[in-house]
């Protein structure tokens, strides 16, 4: 229990590097994709809803701090959400379909990724559509497509999911 | 008790998801609480050891491209400082004739950023000056081409500079050709909008924004963008006006603070 704790806060630590610096280099017009969010998904699917609440909460709070955001607290608020909701998939991927398992994952990714930006802009004077059309819908893209990119590079033992 | 426990441990889960939930809302709500900013001062401090010799990586690739860029950029400067000279030379002349003093200069210090934010869209930076470098919270950061942003949060060696494209972030401003003023805010990439600008005022394309003075944190004249839009067919009595900064936001590598600001008093 306790090597897994460290071994996931090892990995976190490094995904939280190449968050502040890989992101950077790789990113399109400002929008950079989330990799903090790919790794909450994988621990909340493969931990539970209670690994996921509480990485989500830990590295979503140090994503803010290290990104020195202008509101500390909506990250681990998303984080937190977003492996609570994968944590309802542990231990099923044997039984449910991997299209159904890989939809979920995407509306998550889109869950978390517009939350992100409806709480950050709320009180901004930036219209719904423009926010959506410029902000949400490209880092949901983003996020999506590194991640699935990463389903195909790194192997995931789901025997073990 | 025993019914207690059983229902505690049966929702435990989302128990500790409304726990964190609330934890996460007094966090957005604390932002401006000394006692956070102080916390985020010393984990800033600890995030910026571990950065900044990551993103001198970054910059060694750079190098060559900069190297040529720089040597570029100092024949222009050489050339501007010359015509400036002229124009101190002329402004005191005229001062002297108003019998105006100019008491104090623009002390700023140079900066470096080494953390862009890790968030999708870059909205605040850290440099790496803090409170041992006489960095203060609202000061004015700002680059050769314009302001920049404002010091929100200071560690020891480190400093969150919020930037003009923060959604909440608000400057007072004026257009250099006609004096009419305004609030510039952020609207998305490098444009911004200019609010509160009656109809019955001359504001026209290509006109240069500058800050007003009115704020305590920004000098007078620090140049912020250009108008790429003046209309007066919006209903209300403002205008709608659309500024593109001239600071590149994307771009941004070293900064100035400005740590002192220029006082111009009027001599009795």
């Amino acid at each position: 229990m306790i090597r897994r704790i460290l071994q996931y806060t090892g990995i976190g630590i490094l995904i939280l590097l190449l968050q502040l610096t890989l992101a950077n280099w790789i990113r399109i017009a400002g929008i950079k994709p989330d990799f903090v969010m790919l790794l909450i998904l994988y621990i909340g699917y493969r931990e539970g809803k209670t690994a996921g609440i509480l990485f989500g909460f830990v590295f979503g709070l140090l994503q803010d701090i290290a990104a020195a955001s202008a509101f500390v607290g909506v990250s681990p608020l998303i984080k937190s959400i977003v492996g609570f909701g994968a944590g309802f998939l542990q231990g099923k991927f044997r039984m449910v379909n991997p299209f159904i398992l890989y939809g979920i994952g995407v509306l998550l990714i889109f869950l978390g990724t517009f939350l992100y930006f409806g709480i950050y802009y709320a009180a901004s004077p930036i219209a719904f559509g423009t926010m959506l059309q410029r902000l949400i819908l490209p880092s949901f893209i983003y996020t999506l497509v590194v991640g699935s990119l990463l389903l195909f590079i790194v192997p995931i033992d789901v025997e073990r999911l | 008790m025993s019914f207690l426990h059983d229902i505690l441990y049966r929702f435990r889960e989302y128990i500790l998801l409304i726990f964190t939930v609330l934890i996460s809302f007094v966090l957005i709500f604390s932002n401006d609480n000394p006692q956070v900013n102080a916390f985020r001062g010393k984990m800033l401090d600890a995030f910026s050891f571990v950065q900044e010799p990551l993103l001198e990586l970054e910059r060694l690739g750079n190098l060559q491209e900069e190297n040529l860029l720089l040597h570029q950029r100092i024949v222009e400067l050489s050339i501007q400082v010359q015509q400036q000279k002229e124009a101190v030379l002329e402004n005191q002349r005229l001062r002297k004739l108003l019998r105006f003093q100019n008491e104090s200069k623009l002390d700023v210090k140079p900066a470096k950023i080494v953390n862009r934010g890790s968030s999708s869209l870059v909205n605040s930076v850290t440099i790496n000056l803090g409170s041992d470098d006489g960095i203060k919270e609202n000061q004015a950061v700002v680059v050769s081409e314009g302001v920049v942003g404002k010091v929100i949060s200071v560690g020891e060696s480190s400093a969150i500079v919020q930037l003009l494209t923060d959604v909440n972030f608000r400057l007072s401003v004026k257009t250099r050709r006609t004096r009419a003023n305004g609030i510039v805010v952020w609207q998305y990439e490098n444009l911004c909008t200019m609010d509160n600008v009656p109809k019955t005022l001359d504001v026209q394309v290509g006109d240069t924004v500058i800050t007003s003075g009115y704020s305590d944190i920004f000098p007078e004249g620090l140049r912020v963008g250009r108008v790429t839009q003046a209309s007066n067919d919006v209903p209300g009595y403002h205008k709608r006006i659309r500024v593109e900064t001239f600071v590149n936001f994307n771009e941004l590598e070293e900064v100035f603070v400005i740590v002192q600001r220029p006082r111009i008093e009027q001599a009795s």
